[in-house]
């Protein structure tokens, strides 16, 4: 309420000035009147009425004081004064606002990619309760990719292991397992399409306490074999299929061969719990049976499972680390000399491989932008400390004049808090204007929407917050020095040499060259990194060669492959085709299916086992591939039961001994298979990806309707697709082959990340370099400015130019050389954070950190170019005339 | 004039209050009546009243409006609101007790 009245008295204040004015001039007239009425003339009673009244001015003022709001006015004086010595000087105010726009900028886009990504939880109650189940285990003898004395990091478990771990739990925590079921063929009225989807045991949605749009959840009386086939739709799925009709509920959905009840719609929030694309359906693990022929009635598929638990209340980590470590070595997939050890982690934001790709990448640029920040707020320390020592006399007169200390430090406080502003509005309007932007580089790196970044309410306070300590960071050394200025030294020092500013002002660029040095480093080696990725050998061919997807439209198997062996013959049939292979996954960018398999060798030694990338390859794969074999042979075309197994197989299941001959089981035990060859690795997933234990069946034992297609050919990308297009066509024209590309473009792809991460940091290494630029050419200018009579004086006794000159450059080398002394020691050290995301190169290259160092030096001579020549061509005569 | 007292410390308020209490009056008429009240004992200092007023109309003990004097002049008059006529009895109270304590004091203290 009196807020509201200071704040109309603030803003009415000249009305209220008249009104007074008005009031007391009232008052005068009755006190002359008075006086006229005992006798005075008028002239003599105005008089008198004065001297009584005393100086309304000083009324006026008093009063005003009693009317409050005088501290309101304060402000907006003070915010007006500041910016009106900003405005007077455009070169440093346009120089600051842009700095702290691109820093306060790119701190507020990575941090809505942080939020985004990282700081999202489950869109369940209570998600900071839950954990994930996690084991590491003895790196096995062969050592892998992971160096010797490295404990491997799991959290897939077989299903009886599942089963354990619940049991052990039990006392002390919920645990729920679930696992990603893609490639699923469904049907919804007729219509048919591949989808994705977890299976769960039954406590799943209990566990996250997942609720249900529409209808019931999955519950445990559904996780059980006799129970018919139950199913959890996603919102999409409703929306999508259902037109969002409330009646979905007993509806049906056919998944694969079998057909599912509809019992609920998942929470639009939930986008599932896997790697890769979305979730769109939900089921108890045990009807896996109806779905999958690998597994069988009573033997939920011999995948394996993740863990996400719920810790009662009050029950610690430990004590239920403790129960899982307690039945680890009942599951028969780990041995004592494996030394599993169980770890709960937290499960905040859900198991979510993708999050875990981006992680150590969005931390690296987090701190990148910090640093960045560091050096926008560095830059206009200095800058703004070069102005107050400029400023030394504007101070100290207004100091002698009687300005408070108070007041001279709360203007240099509010000049900066001004800037800051004005450069977070700026930031934020750069940010909201490339949000298509960063949408785009959300989407394009995790394939689909999943991820919302767009500028929440956490954002803002984290931009508000940046810009206000910003303020604090750069404007505390103005105002801590405009207070101690001194009158009678500030006016009497005609020249102002005053080191004590300037010290500190070399100490900031020194600093801004250091941040400079780690940013180019790290860009140096993150190019570097991409250019690795992009030239190292894949191991299948990537010169033309394409690959895309079929999908036959019967779910017959004798069909699926009569389809899929026309197709190919159709295929190679083409001119200019090299080779045709096919395959059940997409060489280079996808990961294929992984389950536990065994290697049963002579009846003396027990069997080794673990998690092994399955293939479904056809006869053609290797030899268009040109993976070569390096033990054993081919299998022969239309041969059963055989299996082909590569070298990083043999590492980790037999290093001793030659697997061929030897038989590998898979993990229910149900199958088995002839190891028949030996082939090299190549890699399958990710270029990234070291080569993983793989096995290569036969195409002929998936069931899978869609095949991949990987054809070599001499024609070029347009014309081989569209007679691909075409020959598909005469084999069956209801049919289009999908994700069409070259495989240079699927390694684009498949290197988005390194590529984002390059482009992201070069960016900002320029900024960087532009800043620390800025910062010196303005340490130079400034200290040539002031010196420019001294400069006078030597020209005028003789120096020559370039002996005037020389020490301004050498200045900017030593304050560079200081700089570049720091940023290499603090390059060396964080070394190491880099090493993961590196590919190819030391994160302590030699050749990058030179060349980084000779960069800066060489931006420290540009900057100090032009001031140096300044200094050589003073005019001795104006220099000493003028002051 | 020779012999004018002094005001007490923080009784202007009270006495503007009283005063207004009668009814809305502009600021010359609350000195005037001051003034005349007292038998030309207390004379109001126009740098003390008007910086009281301005202070109590933010306080909102009184409120002011623009009329016309007896003289026909434009003139602010203040007139008393309701929590002006509670602070009015508090202050006659706390008054009243003050002065009956002195005066106690200087009766008895012999």
């Amino acid at each position: 309420m009196s807020f509201w009245r200071q704040l109309r008295s603030l803003v009415l204040r000249r009305r209220l000035d008249r009104e007074m004015r008005a009031e007391m001039e009232a008052h005068l007239d009755a006190l002359a009147l008075e006086n006229i009425a005992v006798g005075m003339s008028p002239e003599e009673a105005r008089l008198a009425a004065q001297r009584r009244f005393g100086g309304t001015d000083q009324i006026r003022e008093r009063a005003l004081d009693a009317r409050g709001g005088r501290w309101l006015e304060e402000i907006a004086r003070t915010v007006r004064h500041a910016a009106r010595s900003l405005v007077r000087s455009p070169v440093f105010t346009g120089i600051a606002i842009v700095s702290l726009a691109f820093g306060i900028g790119a701190n507020t886009a990575v941090f809505s990619l942080v939020n985004g990504i990282l700081l999202r939880s489950l869109p369940v109650p209570d998600p900071q309760d839950l954990r994930l189940i996690e084991m590491s285990l003895a790196s096995s003898q062969a050592g892998g990719d992971e160096g010797a004395g490295e404990r491997r990091r799991t959290d897939v478990f077989p299903y009886s292991g599942v089963l354990a771990v619940q049991e052990a739990a039990r006392p002390h925590a919920d645990v729920a397992g679930y696992a990603n079921l893609g490639g699923v063929n469904a049907r919804i009225d007729g219509t048919a399409f591949t989808t994705q989807g977890l299976f769960v045991t039954g406590n799943y949605c209990a566990t996250l306490r997942l609720g249900a749009q529409l209808g019931r959840t999955v519950v445990e009386a559904d996780d059980k074999p006799e129970s018919p086939p139950s199913v959890m739709i996603s919102e999409r799925w409703w929306r999508h299929h259902f037109d969002s009709a409330p009646d979905v509920l007993g509806r049906t959905v056919r998944l694969n061969e079998a057909t599912f009840t509809i019992v609920g719609v998942l929470p639009g929030a939930y986008h599932g719990a896997h790697e890769g694309d979305m979730t769109e359906f939900l089921i108890p693990v045990s009807s896996l049976t109806h779905i999958d022929d690998r597994s069988e009635r009573g033997t939920p598929f011999a995948s394996a499972m993740r863990l996400i638990a719920r810790p009662h209340t009050g029950v610690r980590d430990a004590v239920v680390e403790a129960a899982v470590q307690g039945v680890l070595l009942s599951i028969p997939q780990w041995k004592p000399a494996d030394d599993p050890r169980a770890h709960l982690v937290d499960g905040t934001a859900g198991p979510d491989m993708e999050r875990s790709y981006f992680r150590e990448p969005l931390l690296l640029l987090s701190a990148a932008v910090a640093s960045l920040m560091l050096l926008a707020c560095a830059n206009l320390g200095g800058l703004s400390l070069v102005r107050a020592v400029a400023r030394e006399r504007e101070h100290a007169i207004r100091s002698a004049l009687g300005c408070g200390r108070g007041r001279l430090v709360a203007n240099a406080l509010v000049e900066n808090l001004l800037l800051a502003t004005a450069g977070a509005v700026l930031g934020l309007v750069v940010i909201v204007a490339a949000r298509t932007y960063l949408a785009q580089v959300a989407a394009g790196t995790t394939e689909g929407l999943r991820y919302d970044t767009s500028v929440d309410g956490r954002v803002l306070i984290f931009t508000i917050g940046t810009a206000f300590v910003t303020a604090l960071l750069t404007g505390l050394l103005p105002a801590w020095r405009a207070g101690r200025t001194d009158p009678i030294g500030g006016l009497k020092a005609g020249d102002m040499r005053s080191p004590r500013g300037l010290r500190l002002v070399r100490l900031l660029v020194g600093a801004q060259v250091a941040l400079s040095l780690l940013l180019l480093t790290a860009t140096g080696l993150y190019v570097r990194t991409f250019v690795n990725c992009v030239t190292v050998d894949p191991g299948v061919p990537v010169d033309q060669t394409l690959s895309f997807r079929l999908k036959a439209r019967s779910p017959d198997p004798a069909v699926i492959l009569e389809f899929h062996a026309r197709t190919r013959d159709e295929i190679a049939r083409l001119p200019g085709v090299v080779g045709v292979a096919t395959a059940n996954f997409k060489p280079l960018n996808s990961r294929a299916r992984a389950g536990f398999y065994s290697l049963v060798g002579d009846a003396t030694k027990s069997a080794a086992s673990g998690v092994v990338q399955q293939h479904f390859v056809g006869e053609t794969f290797f030899e268009t591939l040109e993976i070569p074999i390096v033990a054993g042979r081919f299998p022969v075309p239309g041969e059963q039961g055989v299996v082909v197994v590569n070298e990083a197989f043999v590492r980790q299941f037999s290093p001793a001994t030659d697997p061929c001959g030897q038989m590998l089981r898979s993990g229910n035990g149900r199958k088995s298979w002839h190891i028949v060859g030996v082939c090299r690795d190549a890699r399958m997933g990710s270029v990234r990806s070291g080569p993983h234990p793989g096995a290569f069946f036969s195409i002929r034992e998936s069931t899978d309707p869609s095949n991949y297609y990987i054809v070599r050919s001499t024609l070029g990308a347009g014309a081989l697709k569209r007679a691909l297009v075409e020959a598909i066509a005469r084999v069956d024209p209801a049919v289009a082959p999908a994700a069409l590309f070259t495989h240079h473009e699927v390694r684009e792809k498949s290197l988005r990340r390194e590529g984002l991460l390059a482009r992201l940091v070069t960016t900002l290494a320029l900024i960087a370099l532009g800043l620390s630029c800025i910062g010196l050419y303005g340490l130079m200018a400034f200290g040539v400015a002031r010196r420019t009579r001294e400069f006078g004086v030597r020209l005028a006794l003789g120096a020559r130019p370039g002996e005037v000159a020389w020490p301004v450059v050498r200045e900017a080398l030593v304050v560079a050389a200081g700089g570049l002394v720091v940023g290499l020691v603090a390059a060396l050290a964080s070394g190491r954070f880099l090493a993961s995301q590196l590919y190819g190169v030391s994160p302590r290259d030699p050749a990058t950190l030179v060349g980084a160092t000779v960069l800066l030096l060489a931006i420290a001579v540009i900057a100090a170019w032009r001031p140096a020549r300044r200094a050589a061509r003073v005019d001795p005569i104006i220099a000493l005339r003028s002051e | 004039m020779a012999d004018k007292s002094e005001l007490l410390q923080g009784t202007l308020d009270l006495l503007v209050l009283r005063v207004l209490n009668g009814g809305p009056l502009h600021g010359f008429a609350i000195a005037q009546k001051i003034h005349v009240l007292s038998r030309q004992a207390l004379e109001v200092e126009e740098g003390s009243l008007y910086p009281a007023l301005y202070r109590m109309e933010r306080k909102g003990w009184i409120e002011a409006e623009w009329g016309v004097s007896e003289n026909n002049r434009k003139a602010k008059f203040y007139a008393l609101t309701k929590a002006g006529r509670r602070q009015l009895a508090t202050e006659q109270d706390a008054w009243a007790r003050l002065a009956a304590a002195i005066g106690a004091v200087l009766r008895e203290a012999d």
